[in-house]
């Protein structure tokens, strides 16, 4: 062999050997995070749970119903129940059509039926425009930090994810729902057409699979939602 | 050369950003409000630290033909660690920060620090040029945050200053990020024209230092012997 292909060895063999050395970091930081990245995982979809639903005991994680739609969407449906009785259901869906494509919500309805709350999970759409009817936000002000004054318990409100709350599929709105520039019934931002018909069809698809499977996602506890 | 000179001189005299130019796509991108633009300078100073110490710990053994693969490895590994660790104890700044998180590893001024200084220098002295370059990219992300979350929304850092804002939605977009950095450069190259002025001088970019001066881009015309 000649000068160059032992040279050529042995770079090969250097460059193997740091990879080697970072892989084995990175494995190792792969295994220490991997419990805690899945736990945050968790968190967040239980965050959402507590924010959307009344006070619940059992998990509500145990016993998820997924639901294919025609289209080919699925629609997941978690219930919760507060010592047995059943007191809200939140359905999680998703939607393709915002303005940045897609946008992820969780709608919770109560045992009655009708929608409770609407939040946006998960969306792309332009800051200031879109997030408008996307985000619950809990406007800080200068004085309040001065005062001390704690922030708002709950929910902070959005007149627009408000707007769908009492509302459940089949009632007063034409259905599909739509917004009042398409012949529909929900307040629209002009400007964000885009977002709003996406937040409108978020929860549409919600209370459309609720009505479809009520039946089934109303039924009394099976005895293992009784426990905590 | 003194440790502290290595220090400061990346949080002004040769700010990644503003100064050398360097690294323009996640400056831009995620300095849309302060919180953001903080984030993101962190994760690129810890990874700009550690890659700095590491290949400056190396730097004897790495050969020359193949230390930018071998820097790349480096500086990617730490990404990973960085990217793992916020996945995991920052969910929030990680679903906002996003794509930008994985993209440190071909942020040039990882790379450029590397190349230029810790390639050439001892450990310590690349850990001062590594922290002091990535807390002024830290600084810059923060101060064009700051304006730029101001003018589209009225607040800093989620605080509201002023309640009757009318909010300029395009300085929280792209454009607004290219029109602020653009005033930001104006006014820095004014004022260290207007102090070389009156020390009698012409003001000069620091030499050998920006993305033209980068050595890696010549690595061909070296080896056509």
């Amino acid at each position: 062999m000649n000068q160059k292909s032992v040279n050529m060895v042995y770079l090969g063999v250097f460059l193997c050997l740091v990879c080697a050395v970072a892989a084995g970091v990175m494995g190792s930081v792969a295994v220490m995070t991997k419990e805690p990245i899945a736990k945050a995982k968790v968190q967040k979809i239980s965050d959402g749970l507590r924010a959307v639903l009344p006070p619940f005991n059992n998990n509500p994680m145990e016993d998820v119903r997924t639901y294919r739609e025609d289209d080919g969407s699925e629609a997941e449906f978690y219930r919760a129940f507060q010592d047995g009785k059943l007191v809200g259901v939140v359905a999680k869906v998703a939607t393709a059509i915002g303005y940045g494509g897609r946008m992820d919500g969780l709608v919770s309805f109560t045992p009655d039926g009708k929608i409770r709350t609407v939040i946006v999970t998960g969306h792309n759409e332009t800051p200031g425009l879109g997030t408008n009817l996307t985000d619950r936000k809990n406007e800080k002000r200068l004085s309040d930090l001065f005062s001390g004054k704690k922030p708002q318990e709950g929910l902070p409100a959005n007149p627009y994810l408000d707007q769908f709350a009492s509302h459940s599929a089949g009632d007063a709105w034409t259905t599909p729902w739509k917004i009042k520039k398409d012949g529909g019934n929900a307040d629209y931002i002009s400007g964000a057409t885009l977002s709003s018909r996406a937040v409108t069809d978020l929860a549409w698809r919600a209370a459309s699979a609720f009505r479809k499977h009520a039946a089934e996602l109303l039924a009394p506890a099976s005895g293992k939602e009784s426990g905590k | 050369m003194k440790l502290s000179e290595e220090f400061f001189k990346g949080i002004w005299r040769e700010n990644p950003v503003l100064v050398l130019i360097l690294g323009m796509c996640p400056s831009l991108a995620t300095s849309s409000n302060a919180t953001n633009g903080m984030g993101m300078g962190l994760a690129t100073t810890f990874v700009l630290l550690c890659s700095n110490v590491v290949i400056s710990a190396v730097r004897n053994l790495v050969p020359t033909k193949i230390r930018i693969p071998c820097y790349i490895v480096v500086i990617a590994t730490f990404v990973t660690v960085v990217d793992l660790l916020m996945q995991a104890y920052t969910q929030a700044l990680y679903n906002a920060l996003g794509i930008f998180i994985p993209l440190i590893v071909v942020n040039c001024i990882v790379l450029g620090r590397a190349e230029a200084f810790a390639s050439k220098n001892s450990m310590l002295y690349s850990a001062m040029d590594g922290l002091g370059m990535g807390i002024g990219f830290t600084l810059a992300l923060t101060f064009i945050g700051l304006i730029r979350e101001f003018l589209a929304a009225g607040t800093l850092f989620d605080v509201k200053i002023i309640s009757a804002w009318p909010g300029f939605s395009v300085m929280g977009q792209a454009p607004g990020g290219f029109i602020v950095m653009g005033f930001i450069l104006a006014g820095m190259n004014l004022y260290n024209m207007r102090r070389a002025a009156k020390a009698g001088k012409t003001y000069d970019l620091p030499q050998e230092l920006d993305c033209r001066h980068c050595n890696i881009c010549r690595l061909g015309e070296e080896n056509r012997d």
